[in-house]
């Protein structure tokens, strides 16, 4: 504190500064992110025998959206007794506007990524008998269910907190290279041309500022979402942000400018769920998810029913855990792409009755209501293990006397509507119009892959959020699955240098706010740039598109790009890093507009419905590719899920 | 009133956003920069005199994953949430509201370690 509120506490930066020292870096597999997804590639690439370097912004033992922990694994459903195969569930599921096989690659892998995972060391299972005899436990594997108890379909990870300290000990265990605290800023192709094989990256330290060139035979983007394109504000907080403030859109951001193609952009952040002015993510009361299926009281303590998806009301709490008539299974579907698989929810006219004066505002969540096994698997095993949620809210909320056996916890005071958006998944609805966006979900745009998630690019490869595959067991599954593809790729590839004057080009970029900083014309920060554009997409990329409004939003953003992103410091290396940030945003905010453009122009023309298009930037600009549906069960891929996959993985058997 | 005596003046910039993401007991702490080592937005940042606690240097770009807290093996890390996400509990039994950040709130009652931890 005394750094901020004492002037003369000018710190002088911890680590010894290098501006420019380029450090070489040679591996057979890249891997631009350390988090779930970009660890498990590591080792996926690392136990194929090739040499791998790991980067990533963060220190990688808690790096990613699930570096603090994760409480669900969703979706396994490669099992023998699962009630639905992967098979079945994306034929039953909605797969338009999603990419089939990507999603295949990932739910596929799930069941074998969990056992992966447990073999690392992560204690999923009720070793201690904590559940025994409760509807949770799975007696026959000993975990425990989420959501359905009827089928194992989703799992509470009883150890979750430490997913990624294991996968992190596995990648240096097995001698992958951990680069810590450096920012990939740059994809280099052969020849420096966007289109051509991807032969490394560049980056820089965030401690030293020193210069990387990696040097690869292939590499995996695993970077995440594009997230915080749409808001900046200094009464957001990092605290009800649901991703990692490091998930900016840079993988996006810097394949685009390769060539690579992006998908799904035009949906440009959605408006339903996560808003940025949330409360702390799982720390207000809520039925849903983290306290699925908590009881929730009306604040004269009357209890709101809750009714099954063919709106029959529940007798008991336990009720809330078994698929309705009808349904095979219940479970997630924030996750699952069959949205058949709704589960139970508050009852659906809950709104008209709270405006009726039926129940009155607030709502309480009644966890000493719930039976007690019930209660300390919501405040014990999911908010203990929930990275986000261990330390601000259980032993925060603990030690500030909330106790789960006595104390209801308030949920958040909205318009009585809202308390039947998202599944009951309460954030807290700010009474606004909704600019806001929320990046999740499929809407925040993914680069396009083929069945062996290998971009167009030769030797790029794409892994979890960033090729829309959100979530840890998704994140994990596809992450193993690509680094994989990525080692078969390395082995039969050759050496190839860099193009010298793509590095001094990038060299040059990199470095310019460093080298301007201190000159009167350099007045603006890294926020206030960011900022800047952040107010560009609420103007011109909000609900209401026309070409019109799309195009002033290119205009404008060009113009901050020639103007004030030339006039933004960076006093060291970490402003640095944020620099580069939101002039990777501006870019990503580019492809946003560009994409909703082409959209719009697409539902003009004579193109057949449902048609999927994919954008790229070319040596000639910007173009489109068409694609019909189901494109990934045509030529030339085989004609089935299982055929693709099996053919994908046969090097992997052998 | 009486008038006050203020030494020092100065004209300082203001801080954005919460203030206090993380506390750092410097009685407790021994140094070792495990916590500004974890941090993932370099939010605390070693001090520039070795041996010294480390600095809080960007509140507002914290995530409040924790990971410091636990990286602590003296315990000399505390997190505090903004006031904007400080929400109200109720005493069942008893109807008293209370608010998490509040002096006079009740007595630690409860913990039980969370399941999976070793």
């Amino acid at each position: 504190m005394e750094y901020q509120t004492d002037s003369s506490k000018r710190l002088a930066w911890p680590y010894p500064v290098h501006y420019g020292k380029v450090n070489e870096v040679h591996v057979d597999v890249l891997v631009i992110g350390g988090g779930l997804a970009g660890g498990c590639a590591g080792l996926a690439a690392v136990r194929r025998g090739c040499k791998v370097a790991v980067v990533d912004k963060a220190p990688i033992k808690r790096s990613g959206c699930g570096g603090a922990g994760m409480d669900h694994w969703n979706n396994v459903l490669d099992r023998a007794d699962s009630p639905m195969t992967p098979e079945e569930n994306l034929k039953r599921g909605n797969v338009r506007s999603r990419q089939g096989h990507r999603d295949y690659i990932a739910v596929k892998g799930t069941w074998e990524a969990l056992l992966e995972m447990e073999k690392l060391g992560l204690p999923i299972r009720d070793a201690d008998g904590d559940f025994a005899g409760t509807p949770t436990l799975d007696p026959e594997t000993n975990l425990l269910k989420a959501y359905d108890y009827q089928d194992l379909i989703a799992v509470k990870l009883r150890g979750g907190q430490y997913l990624k300290p294991v996968i992190y000990e596995g990648l240096r265990r097995e001698g992958a290279e951990l680069f810590e605290r450096v920012m990939v800023t740059s994809l280099l192709t052969e020849g420096g041309k966007p289109g051509a094989r991807v032969i490394g990256a560049t980056g820089f330290s965030m401690k030293t500022g020193e210069f990387y060139v990696f040097q690869a035979k292939s590499v995996v983007i695993a970077s995440g979402y594009a997230c915080t394109v749409w808001t900046y504000s200094t009464e957001i907080t990092g605290n009800s942000y649901r991703w990692d403030p490091n998930d900016i859109g840079d993988g996006l951001a810097m394949a685009w400018k390769a060539g690579a193609q992006v998908f799904g952009m035009d949906k440009a952040g959605n408006t339903n769920g996560a808003h940025p002015f949330a409360w702390p993510r799982f720390g207000v009361g809520n039925p849903h998810n983290t306290w699925y299926p908590c009881t929730i009281v009306d604040n004269n303590g009357k209890a709101i029913p809750w009714e099954d998806v063919n709106g029959k009301v529940l007798p008991d709490s336990y009720a809330r855990n078994y698929p309705a008539q009808g349904q095979p299974y219940c479970g997630s579907t924030i996750s699952d792409v069959w949205k058949g698989a709704a589960l139970p929810g508050l009852i659906h006219d809950l709104p008209e009755r709270i405006r009726a004066g039926e129940y009155e505002l607030p709502l309480w969540a009644d966890l000493a209501g719930m039976p007690e096994e019930e209660r300390y698997s919501i405040w014990g095993m999911m908010i203990g293990n929930e990275g986000k949620s261990r330390y601000t809210i259980y032993d925060l909320y603990t030690r500030e006397g909330f106790n789960p056996d006595e104390d209801m916890l308030m949920c958040p005071i909205m318009l009585p509507e809202s308390y039947q958006k998202s599944k009951g998944w309460f954030h807290g609805e700010p009474d606004v119009a909704r600019v806001w966006r929320s990046e999740s979900g499929g809407a925040q745009g993914e680069l396009a892959v083929d069945w062996n998630l290998m971009t167009n690019l030769d030797g790029l490869f794409v892994a979890g959020a960033s090729s829309g595959l959100e979530g840890s067991s998704y994140a994990c599954s596809s992450g193993f699955y690509a680094g994989n593809r990525a080692a078969e790729f390395s082995q039969e590839a050759m050496d190839m240098p860099p193009c010298a004057q793509q590095v001094e080009a990038e060299l040059d970029r990199v470095y310019a706010p460093i080298k301007r900083t201190g000159r009167a014309e350099a007045y603006v920060s890294w926020k206030e740039l960011w900022g800047g554009s952040a107010r560009v997409m609420q103007q011109c990329c909000g609900d209401f598109k026309t070409v019109s409004i799309l195009s002033h939003g290119i205009t404008w953003l060009d113009s901050i790009k020639k103007n004030e992103m030339q006039r933004t410091y960076a006093r060291n290396p970490h402003e640095l890093a944020r620099v580069l940030e939101a002039e990777s945003r501006i870019t990503v905010s580019e492809m946003f507009l560009q994409a909703c453009i082409v959209k719009l122009e697409a539902e003009q023309s004579d193109l057949p419905d449902g048609t999927y298009l994919f954008n790229q930037l070319t040596e000639d600009g910007l173009k489109t590719t068409y694609r019909e549906p189901e494109y990934w069960l045509k030529a030339p891929y085989r004609a089935s899920y299982l055929e693709n996959y099996r053919f994908c993985r046969r090097k992997e058997e052998a | 009133m009486t008038e006050m005596e203020q030494s020092e003046v100065y004209i300082v910039p203001n801080p954005t956003g919460p203030t206090e993401a993380v506390s750092i007991d410097a009685a407790v702490c021994v140094g070792c920069n495990a916590c500004a080592n974890i941090c993932r937005t370099q939010t605390i940042l070693p001090n520039p005199e070795p041996g010294q606690p480390p600095v809080v240097v960007f509140p507002d770009e914290c995530w409040y994953c924790g990971c410091c807290v636990e990286a602590c093996r003296t315990g000399a890390l505390e997190m505090h949430l903004p006031i904007n996400q400080r929400i109200l509990f109720k005493r069942k039994k008893t109807g008293e509201v209370f608010r998490i950040g509040q002096a006079d709130g009740p007595e630690k009652s409860f913990f039980l370690e969370p399941f999976g931890w070793r």
